[in-house]
């Protein structure tokens, strides 16, 4: 009888090889099983076994890369459940959306929970991607893997994009029909592009619906690139990523002058994260002081991150159950919505549209954005803020990308709430049932005077800078210089031109029979 | 040397008398309540987590043909006749004797063929391995094991005779007694 | 020894979010449980299972009942008695003995049947080796096996039969001793029956489970989940369900099975949803909302695309109204004949004066009340630009008189005698009374203009292209006494009143721009518009029409569904905006209805072919040659229907070849009279010549006849003086036929005359009719009598026979 107490049992089962074999340590609070826990777990080992206390600020990264993981696993298993009632045929694929909706337990809050996870993953990479700027964590040693961050932002925003059409309702199809249309208008490669050498049946937009109009090869492709040809491709770069962050240690904050010099130096050799204690750098030191150690990762971070996580999912779930999913009637290739906007986060693009053709609002400014982002690191050769929020020590590159991020956000907010039929100008309490009138006169410069202005623009952000600014802009090679100015001149060209459209009215700075600028 | 697990209680001990073997109990913390109350509530989310995903692999409906047809009215039928009229889109033969009717199921206990009535020498003969069934359904020749199974029918409502094949009634089991396996039908 | 930051708080934090997440998945759980559906089907259930008990409750009531108490006893002795009768059978072995005797018997049918197969296959196997042999003499080889083999398998065969017999004859003897306790048990089963299957239903709706109910309509490519909260909508209502169980009203689920129709081709509503709001669609984004009940007829229309919907007048009615008053003129349906339904206006410059005209323009209720041209709001200005345009509208030859020269003596009471012989009456009221096939002629005389009347009078076809009046072929003289006589009496003797028409300027090019404009050549042929397009919207489709793309224009004060638009354009065409063209047709609160439902049928997409009803014809009928020229010249077709084209004023031609005499059509067609006494309108004489006729009779003798009608029914000497007083008696008292019919001076008025019904009638045509009248004249008033033979030749002998044998046998030969 003694036996069978339950404690005993207990005992005997964790001295069993069985139980040793699952577990390799203990439960208890010792040392050694913390740091176990850390280093021979799979999921966790990501993290180091112990960090320093200023790693544990959440104000320092408000967790949005974790945050961001923790939304695409939700994805991933919503987004497999979902697989299992729906088919990518035009024919059915609303009706699906239906039957999720009304016939399948929880399919209505599970298909909710995938929507309102994909906008906010876009939402969280975004502003991940902004909290790694403000402190200057793409500073080298980290140069590559803010590259590789900026194609998983690009992902992202493919897995959203691709994953829109599939409820084939209005929305879908219009949004879609108008985010490939802009893909026609790519220089050379797009039928309608500028330098054509491609005809509608062999663009680019051919290539990415897979016919000359959104339908059902369209469809099956896009389900194809949305459940298993990005998500695999995502979690590949994600791995690198992460081994990337983990290398790197993390968000670091900065280390004392001298061992930033020689982490400029050495950028491969692990270099101490900043020691509890200030100024204190040396590694052996590091070891022997226990104090400037840091804290166990396990529990303390991970604690946190738990908790991160739960008000997550309680935010998410609660948003999930109680806000439906937008769904409309059944896609209708003939009958048009006015307005017909694109998702939300390319919004942004198609508010472009206004002020310039789509082969520059849709293809060129879209490509030199990403450019732009994964050369900021090589082009931003100011070393300092490394670790912390500021942007008094580095005025240019600080404001070039805030100018950047909140033309990018304010242009989402314009497409999303201020325009409506027609793509009008509407105020939010304006109805649109009553559709203004298409007035415009504009007029566009004579092309000696727009050759003249786009080349004296060009001409002069390349000379100003490094005039004015010798300390600066003078230290650089001219390559980088060059690069550099041509990517700031590109994204100034967008604010300039609005100002030239809405003030004066001009529609064109230059006409050429190929293409207008 | 165990510490305070979450950093602000008070170094515990485990409790004595739990065990004489310290290391191998399982600790807890003095102030466990909330770690206890966390714990339940994320493990319930879980185990609901994984109840609601199992649950959605039940839909509420199926698409597939329905498995009961009703096959007009008993007048319809001749007496001492085996009507092939649902055979091609039902698999199912309807007899009608003296006593009333039966539905066979038009599927070979050999190997799952179509066997074919033979109005002439009064047999269903399978064309795959020659099984033969006389009108019963009972099997007398060939390498069938066993009889034609019956389905269940009955008169529904409106008049009609109501063949539901989801039931299904074995010979060789005694099923054939049952009285869903055949409807006495008098003139 | 490590010491973290402090982390109370997050324990805290940690808790209290951890339990919401499992609070937020228990709501979540408790939520999905318990769908709106259940609760509606619980309710239905508990229902169906209170009926089920009271039924129980009442089967046992009755079966408690003296009487039954009674029956039952007697059966349950009778069964005892059967069961000891047959335990005595039983016990002295002879049931036993019979059972042995049919095992046996079967064991031999079983082995007889073997050896016969067996044989069989062994005879078919050597007949193939004699098949195929490829020389004679192996062939040959093979025949004494064959012979052999086949007189076994004779031989077996008929073994095999005797042994059937012998093992049912086995089977009957068994039956026989065990059959009084089965028939036993059976007597008292049934008496028990009501209360069993009461108990059965009781089971039935206890156990009856809550699921999501479904119809899969796949050729209308639906799914329909109505019946989930709608239990018993599948099901005819009958008045023995109470509410919640009260199933579909009328006949319409037995007529329409649900598993071929579903719910929502007729009703609307969005079938695959299974909670509201979205079940019954009446939201964003769902274009087909559950319809009000009212416009569920115009749902039927949609397949039964005949002129009449059973069951649902309305949209048969608003199908008839679109034609009538011409909508299709300016609105285009797919599938709607688009003939113009007013007066060719192409001489109308000649026709008709300015103060008419412009009276005519202004509100044409005020001169024809009940004419089917609508009322365009015109201004002064319009009235006289469109006056300009349509008085320069003449014939190339103009009229030989413009007024009248001189009026012969006695002219105006000649042409009163021929307007009343004429019959005009038959097609023209005179100020409200009469048909209204043709314009009210009350007033003609002020309207049209002496010289147009006189030339159309004698050739209408050439002055009013396309009219429906027949050539009367009337002389000049006719003619002008007739126009003599409509000048003095028939016009409005107050047209010194009339408004003059509006002293504007006018311009033939801003007429030609308001003819342009509101489309008049919609309903009237106009010189040089003949092919110009409709100017209304067009209607195809338009029960689907979005309600975001029906224009509200000015008015907020119309509710925002495509009813309320609809109805609104209906009551006032011009309401929505300034610049609407639509005229004012006045309709009554009726018409209004029954429009609407006819353009709730209009839809978009129509039901697969298999679905549609009384589809019309594909080729119309179309009288040919020289008989088609005539029909053409007289207009027949007007007042008479053959094979389903023509008006229905008079009777149907489609088989006046089988049903009349050929000298009896002869002579009407010289002179017509009535065969009814009470008849209003009467056939007008033509003045055919004698070739005409022939041509006419011959064509419906040869051509419009009904194969089934033989042409002689009774051999002469079949008509035996009994056989005629039988039919007689027939007549007279059987069937007292002379309550509705006639011969000579007696008898009832509401049938036809039938005393010279053997001069008019074939006798083939009034032997069927008494056999079955149903299949010449489906809406005939007469009852259906369906005479046996013998009865109907006695009775048509007696018809044939009414002026004596003497007049049968002439008219015979």
């Amino acid at each position: 009888m003694s036996l069978l107490r339950p404690s005993v049992v207990w005992t005997r089962v964790k001295a069993s090889a069985a139980w040793r074999s699952l577990f390799r340590h203990g439960y208890e609070d010792t040392r050694r099983n913390r740091l176990l826990q850390t280093a021979s777990n799979v999921f966790l080992h990501l993290h180091p076994t112990t960090t320093p206390a200023s790693g544990l600020r959440f104000s320092y990264t408000w967790g949005l890369g974790g945050l961001s993981l923790l939304l695409f696993v939700v994805l991933t298993l919503t987004g497999v459940l979902l697989m299992f009632y729906y088919v990518p045929d035009t024919r059915r694929a609303f009706d699906d959306m239906k039957d999720i909706e009304h016939v399948v337990p929880f399919g209505q809050f599970l298909r909710n929970l995938h929507r309102w996870a994909a906008h906010a993953m876009v939402i969280t990479v975004w502003l991940h991607m902004l909290r790694v700027f403000l402190t200057s964590s793409y500073k080298p040693p980290r140069e590559f893997n803010w590259g590789v961050g900026v194609a998983l932002l690009v992902f992202t925003l493919l897995l959203s994009f691709s994953g829109y059409l599939l409820p084939w309702d209005q929305i879908a199809f219009w949004a879609i029909t108008v985010g490939t249309n802009m893909a026609t208008a790519t220089p050379l490669l797009g039928a309608e592009g500028p330098f054509s050498l491609v005809t509608y049946d062999n663009d680019i937009r051919f290539l990415i619906l897979g016919s000359r109009f959104v339908g059902q090869s369209a469809l099956l492709r896009f389900y194809v690139l949305h459940c298993l040809a990005l998500p695999l491709a995502a979690a590949v770069l994600m791995a690198v990523h992460f081994w990337r962050v983990r290398k790197d240690k993390f968000s670091a904050k900065a280390a004392p002058p001298s061992s930033s010099v020689a982490a400029e130096a050495t950028a491969e050799s692990p270099v101490a994260a900043g020691p509890a204690v200030a100024g204190n750098a040396s590694p052996a030191r590091d070891r022997a002081a226990p104090a400037s150690r840091g804290v166990d990762v396990w529990p303390h971070l991970v604690a946190i991150e738990f908790l991160a996580m739960l008000v997550a999912l309680v935010a998410l779930q609660a948003w999930s159950m109680w806000v439906d999913a937008p769904l409309e009637e059944v896609a209708s290739p003939t009958n048009t919505p006015n307005p017909a906007k694109a998702p939300w986060y390319f919004l942004g693009l198609q508010e472009m549209l206004v002020y310039f053709d789509p082969w520059i609002a849709g293809v060129v400014l879209p490509a030199l954005i990403i450019v732009g982002l994964i050369l900021l690191p090589y082009l931003d050769s100011n070393p300092a803020g490394v670790g912390v929020y500021t942007l008094r020590r580095r005025r240019y590159a600080g404001s070039v990308f805030l100018i950047g991020f909140f033309l990018w956000v304010g242009f989402i907010l314009v497409g999303q709430f201020f325009r409506g039929p027609g793509w009008i100008w509407y105020w939010p309490w304006e109805s649109w049932e009553v559709h203004k009138p298409v007035y415009e006169k504009t007029w566009n410069f004579p092309w000696p005077v727009g050759l003249a202005a786009i080349v004296g623009y060009v001409a002069l952000g390349l000379h100003l800078p490094r005039r004015l600014r010798p300390a600066v802009f003078g230290t650089i090679s001219w390559g980088r210089y060059a690069t550099l100015m041509l990517l700031v001149l590109g994204m100034l060209a967008l604010p300039i031109k609005m100002v030239l459209r809405l003030a004066f009215d001009v529609h064109y700075v230059l006409v050429t029979p190929w293409f207008r600028i | 040397m165990a510490e305070g697990g979450y950093g602000t209680a008070r170094p515990a001990r485990p409790p004595a008398g739990e065990g004489s073997d310290a290391a191998a109990t399982v600790w807890m913390p003095r102030r466990d309540w909330l770690a206890r109350v966390t714990w339940w509530g994320f493990l319930g989310s879980l185990v609901a987590m994984s109840g609601a995903s199992l649950r959605m692999m039940f839909p509420r409906v199926t698409f597939d043909p329905p498995a009961t047809f009703r096959a007009g009215r008993p007048e319809e039928y001749a007496v001492g006749t085996v009507s092939e009229r649902w055979k091609k889109r039902h698999r199912v033969w309807v007899v009608r004797t003296a006593e009333g009717f039966f539905a066979l199921s038009a599927k070979c206990t050999h190997l799952g063929c179509t066997p074919n009535w033979i109005e002439t020498e009064g047999k269903f003969k399978c064309p795959c391995h020659g099984s033969g069934f006389d009108p019963s359904g009972v099997n007398f020749e060939g390498p069938a094991p066993r009889p034609l199974e019956r389905f269940r029918i009955a008169l529904a409502e409106d008049g009609q005779l109501l063949v539901d094949r989801s039931r299904s009634f074995r010979q060789e089991a005694g099923e054939w007694d049952r009285p869903e396996a055949f409807l006495p039908f008098a003139g | 020894m490590s010491v973290g930051p402090p982390l109370f708080p997050l324990r805290g934090w940690t808790a209290v979010t951890a339990t919401a997440l499992a609070v937020l998945f228990g709501l979540l759980l408790v939520r999905e449980a318990g769908p709106e559906w259940r609760r509606h089907q619980r309710r239905a259930i508990e229902a169906r299972r209170q009926l089920a008990e009271r039924t129980v409750a009442d089967a046992e009531r009755s079966l408690a009942r003296p009487e039954m108490r009674r029956r039952l006893v007697e059966a349950e002795r009778r069964l005892e008695d059967a069961r000891r009768a047959e335990h005595v059978r039983q016990k002295s072995g002879e049931i036993d003995r019979a059972q042995q005797r049919l095992a046996g018997a079967d064991r031999q049918f079983a082995d007889a049947r073997d050896a016969l197969q067996r044989t069989r296959a062994q005879y078919q196997a050597v007949e193939r080796s004699f098949l195929l042999a490829k020389r004679v003499d192996e062939r040959e080889r093979w025949r004494p096996e064959l012979d052999r083999l086949r007189a076994e398998v004779d031989r077996l065969a008929v073994d095999r039969d005797r042994k059937t017999a012998a093992r049912d004859e086995a089977d009957r003897l068994v039956q026989a001793l065990t059959a009084d306790v089965a028939s036993a048990q059976q007597a008292l089963a049934a008496l028990q029956d009501p209360l069993v299957r009461a108990r059965g239903e009781l089971t039935a709706a206890t156990e009856q489970p809550t699921r999501v109910e479904q119809i899969l309509v796949d050729p209308l490519n639906r799914v329909d989940r109505c019946p989930t909260c709608h239990l018993a909508s599948t099901r005819q209502a009958t008045e023995m369900n109470p509410a919640p169980l009260a199933g579909h009203v009328g006949r319409y689920v037995v007529d329409h099975p649900p598993d071929r129709f579903g719910c929502t081709i007729c009703h609307g509503g969005q079938g695959r949803a299974t909670r509201l709001p979205p079940a019954h669609g009446r939201i964003a984004y769902w274009r087909e909302p559950l319809l009000d009940r009212e416009l569920i007829g115009g749902r039927c229309a949609v397949c039964h695309v005949g002129a009449t919907v059973p069951g649902e007048p309305y949209a048969a009615r608003g199908r008839r109204l679109f034609q009538e008053f011409g909508c299709q003129g300016c609105h285009e349906v797919e599938g709607v004949s688009t003939a113009r339904i007013g007066p060719s206006l192409a001489g109308i410059g000649a026709k008709v004066g300015p103060t008419w005209l412009a009276m005519w323009l202004r509100d044409p209720k005020t001169y024809l009340p009940n004419t089917r041209m609508p009322n365009f709001r015109l201004s002064s200005q319009e009235i006289a630009d469109l006056s300009a345009l349509l008085l320069s509208l003449r014939r190339g030859d103009a009229p030989a008189r413009d007024a009248r020269t001189s009026v012969a003596p006695g002219a105006v009471k000649r042409g009163e005698t021929l307007f009343k012989a004429s019959r005009c009456i038959s097609c023209h009221a005179i100020n409200g009374r009469g048909a209204t096939l043709g314009p009210d002629l009350g007033r003609v005389a002020s309207k049209i203009r002496e010289a147009w009347l006189f030339e159309f009078l004698q050739d209408p076809p050439r002055v009013l292209p396309g009219t429906r009046m027949p050539r009367y072929r009337f002389s000049g003289a006719e003619a002008a006494d007739l126009v003599a006589y409509l000048s003095q009496e028939l016009r409005d003797f107050d047209e010194g009143m009339w408004p003059p028409p509006p002293a504007a300027p006018d311009n033939v090019d801003e007429g030609r721009r308001l003819v342009r404009k509101y489309g008049c050549f919609g309903c009237h042929e106009i010189p040089t518009f003949e092919q110009v397009g409709k100017v209304g919207a067009e209607l195809t489709g338009y029960a689907d029409k979005e309600v975001e793309r029906l224009d509200f224009g000015l008015r907020q004060d119309v509710p925002r569904t495509w009813r309320a638009w609809t109805d609104t354009k209906l009551r006032d065409p011009r309401g929505f905006r300034d610049t609407l063209k639509m005229p004012d047709f006045q309709f009554t609160e009726r018409d209004r209805f029954s429009l609407l439902t006819y353009l709730a049928s209009l839809r978009e997409d129509k039901p697969p072919t298999e679905y549609l009803r009384d589809l019309p014809p594909v080729i119309p009928y179309r009288p040919e040659g020289r008989f088609g020229k005539l029909v053409g010249e007289l207009n027949c077709l007007v007042c008479h229907t053959i094979r389903g084209q023509g008006g229905s004023l008079a009777p149907d031609l489609s088989r006046e070849g089988s049903r009349v005499r050929n000298d009896w059509l002869r002579r009407f067609l010289d002179q017509p009279n009535t065969i009814r006494l009470f008849l209003e309108e009467r056939m007008p004489r033509f003045r055919l010549s004698r070739d005409e006729v022939d041509v006419l009779a011959t064509y419906i003798e040869d051509v419009l006849v009904d194969p089934k009608v033989p042409a002689i029914v009774l051999a002469p000497r079949e008509i035996t003086a009994d056989l005629v007083k039988k039919g007689r008696d027939l007549y007279y008292q059987t069937y007292a036929c002379d309550s509705c019919h006639q011969i000579g001076t007696s008898g009832g008025a509401i049938g036809p005359d039938l005393t010279l019904a053997a001069e008019r009638l074939t006798e083939g045509w009034i032997y069927t009719w008494l056999r079955d009248s149903r299949s010449l004249e489906p809406e005939a008033r007469e009852p259906a009598y369906e005479l046996p033979d013998q009865e109907a030749r006695a009775i048509t002998a007696f018809l044939l026979t009414l002026k004596g044998q003497a007049l049968y046998r002439a008219a015979r030969d």
